[in-house]
């Protein structure tokens, strides 16, 4: 039932750099307490007395911010504006940092424990416009924008966070929604010959609702590191040469971190960075549909495909010679670039594929794993694609792993009191208290409501009614 | 001829659950009222089961009470058994019921509305709404009677509940008419379309009535009433009753196999029927098709009254045909020899659906048409009496030029209930469960004086009296409630030994005799207080945030479709049900918080209306 409301008198905060690009980071803030909640994270050392929340004007601090996730101290500069000459009127600040994802989700992730909440889409620009600063049609175009491609979006960032964090996510509310269910139909139908659900079995179903929120926690934690980077994904049948292909363009490019090998994922990942331009390229198992695959394998070709659906660049990979099979289909929002690989074993076929219009089609590539050939050009084509002029544009970068933490975390902690409460025999109107607020929590992930679920399961589940 | 002329300030039509108490709330405000009957031998008539209350429509009756409603002080009157539902669970879940001696009850009534100044119940047949005016400026006049009268007021509250269009259905036979013996309204549904409403049809079904003398109790369960017997209403002291039993038996295989050969004689299968029955309430044929695992079913025999030997048989509501209902009751236990005094059947009527009405319960439509209950798409006594009473509180409110009494989901069941019909409308008879009430834990039977009675005094609906008990008990408490929080048993403040689930107030008086002397209505109050004081300042901050939501008007010609950039989905929902405030229409289904910001930022900037180019309209504030 709950639904975030554009609260103006909540203290907002969100990462305010374009997304993926460029070498500073920005977290806003805005709302009553923005100083407040900015002098917890951010100290200045610029020999000047008093922190943040003592500035009586706008201006500039320079200092440090804490990050106790690598515990050291990096350097940043924060933008305070005390009174209303702000974006918002409001109190707020800005504090500039270096643009790593990781930083600058802690820097967020403190001023959430610091009292702040996250800012819902364009928030922000609502706040701008409620205070006079922008006109209707921009705030229009923004929260229009917002409006028509929230649930899009929405589903593209749990997509995003593949490695199936949507299925799990799905299971969880499933169960609980169930559970649910169950005590609603004891406390509303108690003259109906219903049998209760018994604690032991409500205590199996928190505790397995726990675990599946321990392991999305994991899971979101693991991909935030990535998140709001373009994905440029290898795929194709076995035996393509990607994987050949993925450590050419890893070695051409320059690595941002070392590469991470699937222990809990069955693709390989590497953040790269060409010229200044990062993205995230990743290598997948070959798709092979005709194989009978065990368990295993099942679970590498699901991987693969949640990967390619949440590609940006999609570089299709075939040896040269072979026959192409598009995956575009399977990659709804992604560029694909057909790639011919091992153009040095296969001379002839080279030729001919030189001498065709091919070798024009801008999306199409020869390369070579051992000789380099046709590299260059190739990384030269993700470059331009992963700058798209539509990401620059994204100036509230609002991560939606981030969004799906705080929210899990959420319902984290009241599965835990339920838990306290079914086993400390509290009463089941505080285990489905409880229980809704775990609701709650999910359904700031995914976007569903939940009331009419719970009756629709209580009715074609017992027999209700005298 | 010149047709006779009635002048009132309030026009209630129809004089059922939610009639009556319209009527009477409205009288009681200071409005001049007609309750016009087609029958006044039927006032306050309890048409199916001869019960009050149950779990959260006790917390309804309870809320009606606290509001000076009817319907507490008749049941009290005319019980004749009484439970405290859900005792086994938390206080927010305790939820009064009663059997009612049906003919007592609407005896009782109909004397309490004899009774009231400024009140004429009278029988008259209406047969047209009259308004005036035209577009936006509709507004109701009066209405017509059969005879050649006219009742002029400028306030009308309909609440005719199942009769319009009704259809009674037994087995392959159909007869036109809301309740047995009686007929049904044609001209109110017909005149409802004319003024522009859509209608919709649900059914529902009531069971066949036995004579207890035929019946076999000895194969039988006893349900007894509980000692001591709670009352409903928060009037009633001393509360004492000459309890009658209840009993439980049960169908079995044979029972459900007769059934299922004879499913195609059944409207509902045969296709007789096609509208929409509520799932909570299911008929007999429609539990064994759908729980076909389940080899027995429960039924309540339920005497309908101390001068009466016609029992209600709760639980196997249909419409089969006479022999099959006549045959099934052989096979079950006790019943083998029970005589039908009357046969169930189902019933099909109009209602209509109540996203065309404010949360006032006003028409959006027509100025000063007000409809409550049944016809609102609702089932229950108590949600009938519980919408009357909003709407006669509203009709008087309108005619002082004051703004209308609307409950917010916070504060009382009824506010849940009326804002659940209004915004989201209704695709099976709407009743009321706790589970719809997100803030349950502190919307409780036993609190509903403290929510509501305040409110009802502001707006001069209650006598001295009921106010003054508050007074003098909201004293005791306060008084009772610093003690709780001043004193410490060894090291631990009362106050948190309270807060714990297996510390009782028994406990706290072992330790501190002076509490035994507070009444049991005070110290419930501190105790279930305290013990859910955890979660429900919890919930404050939620509720805080939908209240300044709330406060955010959106004006009645507010055009959604003029918002360019808002969804489609979005601009035929919000059109559809026009809510009155940013907090309603963020509950409305399918409505995302986005939506809801550009609709906020469009608020700010002014009304969008069709003829007012909005993107130029100066900033309001």
């Amino acid at each position: 039932m709950l639904k975030s409301t554009y609260e103006t008198e909540d203290t907002i905060v969100a990462i305010a750099s374009a997304s993926g690009n460029g070498l500073r980071g920005t977290v806003r803030l805005s709302g009553p307490e923005a100083l407040a909640v900015t002098d917890q994270v951010f100290h200045a050392t610029d020999g000047e007395i008093g922190g943040v929340v003592e500035s009586s004007h706008a201006r500039r601090r320079e200092g440090e911010v804490v990050v106790p996730l690598w515990s050291t101290r990096l350097p940043a500069s924060c933008l305070i504006w005390p009174g209303v000459r702000s974006f918002t009127r409001q109190p707020a600040t800005e504090i500039h940092t270096w643009a790593s994802p990781v930083l600058l989700h802690e820097i967020v992730g403190q001023c959430l424990k610091a009292g702040a909440r996250l800012a819902e889409p364009g928030e922000f620009t609502l706040r701008a416009f409620l205070a006079g600063r922008i006109d209707l049609s921009q705030a229009e175009a923004v929260l229009g924008v917002i409006d028509a491609e929230g649930e899009h979006q929405l589903k593209l960032g749990l997509a995003q966070l593949s490695g199936g964090v949507a299925a799990p996510l799905q299971q969880l509310r499933d169960s609980l929604i169930d559970l649910l269910a169950h005590l609603e139909a004891g406390l509303d139908f108690v003259e109906e010959d219903i049998e209760f659900i018994p604690q032991e079995e409500c205590i199996r179903r928190l505790r397995d609702g726990q675990q599946i929120v321990k392991v999305l926690l994991n899971q979101i934690s693991q991909r935030g590191e990535a998140e709001g980077l373009a994905k440029v994904v290898l795929a194709g049948p076995p035996n393509a040469g990607k994987s050949s292909l993925f450590n050419a363009i890893s070695e051409s490019a320059l690595a941002l971190v070392s590469p991470i090998a699937g222990t809990t994922r069955d693709y390989v990942s590497h953040r790269l960075e060409i010229a200044g331009c990062r993205f995230e390229c990743i290598d997948t198992a070959g798709l092979d549909p005709t194989m009978d695959h065990n368990e295993t394998d099942e679970k590498a070709q699901n991987q693969a495909r949640g990967q390619i659906r949440s590609a940006d660049v999609l570089l299709t990979c075939v040896p040269l010679g072979a026959s192409f099979r598009s995956l575009a289909s399977h990659a709804p929002q992604a560029e694909e670039f057909r790639v011919f690989t091992k153009s040095d074993l296969q001379p002839d076929a080279k030729t001919e594929f030189l001498k065709l219009d091919a070798s024009e089609d801008s999306k199409a590539f020869l390369v070579s794993n051992v000789n380099r050939e046709g590299l260059g050009r190739l990384l030269e084509a993700i470059k331009t694609a992963v700058t798209d002029p539509h990401q620059k544009q994204e100036t509230m970068l609002i991560s939606t792993a981030q969004r799906a933490e705080s929210s899990l975390l959420e319902t984290a902690s009241a599965l835990e009191q339920a838990l306290l409460a079914t086993r400390e025999g509290w009463g089941e109107e505080l285990i489905a208290a409880e229980t809704r607020g775990a609701l709650d929590g999910l359904g700031r992930v995914t976007g569903a409501i939940y009331t009419d679920d719970v009756l629709d399961r209580v009715f074609s589940r017992f027999c209700i009614g005298k | 001829m010149q047709p006779t002329l009635y002048e009132f300030d309030v026009i209630v039509v129809g004089a059922g659950h939610a009639g009556t108490e319209a009527a009477s709330a409205a009288a009681r405000m200071g409005a001049e009222v007609a309750l016009l009957t087609t029958n006044l031998d039927t006032v306050g008539q309890m048409s199916c089961n001869p019960a009050i209350g149950g779990v959260a429509k006790g917390h309804l009756v309870r809320e009606i009470d606290a509001l000076g409603g009817l319907m507490g002080v008749a049941i009290d009157q005319t019980g004749i058994q009484f439970r405290m539902l859900n005792c086994r669970k938390g206080p927010a879940m305790h939820s009064p019921r009663a059997q009612a001696d049906k003919k007592a009850y609407q005896a009782e009534i109909k004397y309490l509305l004899e009774q009231q100044e400024r009140l004429a119940l009278r029988q008259e047949v209406v047969e047209e709404i009259l308004t005036e005016g035209s577009g936006p400026d509709r507004r109701v006049t009066g209405v017509a009677v059969k005879g050649g009268a006219t009742y002029r007021a400028p306030t009308v509250i309909l609440t005719t509940g199942t009769f319009l269009q009704a259809i009674m259905h037994t087995g392959e036979s159909k007869i036109k008419g809301g309740r047995a013996g009686e007929g049904t309204t044609r001209g109110i549904s017909h005149c409802l379309s004319q003024l522009g409403f859509e209608l919709e049809r649900f059914k529902t079904g009531t069971p066949p009535r036995l004579n207890a003398r035929t019946i076999d109790f000895s194969k039988t369960e006893e349900q007894p009433g509980d000692a001591p017997p709670a009352p409903f209403s928060f009037l009633s002291d001393d509360f004492k009753v000459d309890q009658i039993p209840c009993y439980i038996t049960y169908t079995n295989e044979a029972v459900h196999q007769l059934i299922r050969d004879n499913l195609h004689r059944a409207p509902m299968y045969s296709g007789a029927i096609q509208s929409n029955g509520p799932r909570y309430c299911p008929s007999i044929e429609d539990k064994v098709v759908r729980f076909s695992e389940k080899n027995q079913h429960q039924l309540f025999l339920e005497p309908e009254g101390r001068r009466t030997l016609e029992i209600y048989v709760n639980g196997i509501s249909t419409s089969l045909p006479r022999d099959v209902q006549d045959s099934f009751f052989k096979l079950i236990p006790g019943l083998e020899n029970a005589e039908i005094m009357r046969y169930g059947y189902a019933v099909e009527y109009d209602y209509c659906p109540p996203h065309q009405l404010r949360p006032s319960l006003e028409t959006k439509t027509i100025q000063g048409l007000f409809l409550a209950g049944q016809i609102n798409g609702t089932t229950g006594y108590e949600e009938a009496g519980a919408q009357g009473l909003i709407a006669g509180v509203n009709a008087s409110l309108s005619l002082q030029n004051r703004p209308p009494m609307i409950l917010r989901r916070d504060e009382a069941y009824i506010g849940v209930l009326i804002d659940d019909l209004v915004t989201n409308s209704v695709d099976e008879p709407y009743r009321m469960f706790t589970s719809r009430a997100e803030y349950r834990l502190q919307l409780r039977q036993d609190n509903a004086d403290r929510r509501l009675t305040p409110k009802a005094q502001e707006l001069g609906l209650i006598p001295a009296e009921r106010w003054e008990r508050l007074q003098s008990k909201l004293i005791a408490i306060e008084k009772a409630k610093e003690f709780v929080r001043k004193n410490r048993v060894e090291m631990d403040p009362l106050e948190k030994l309270l807060r714990r689930p297996d510390f009782t107030w028994a406990q706290a008086c072992s330790h501190f005799p002076e509490l035994e002397t507070i009444p049991h209505e005070v110290s419930q109050q501190v105790e279930y207080d305290t013990k859910y004081s955890g979660y429900i300042s919890r919930q404050a901050t939620q509720i805080e945030r939908q209240k300044r939501l709330a406060d955010k008007k959106i004006p009645a010609t507010f055009d959604f479709t003029a918002i360019q950039q808002l969804r489609t989905e979005a601009r035929e929902k919000l059109s559809r049900v026009q809510p009155d405030t940013l907090d309603q229409a963020s509950r409305v289904s399918g409505i995302t918080p986005a939506d809801i910001a550009l609709v906020m930022a469009h608020l700010q900037r002014g009304t969008p209306t069709p003829d007012v180019n909005s993107q130029k309209t100066k900033a309001t504030s």
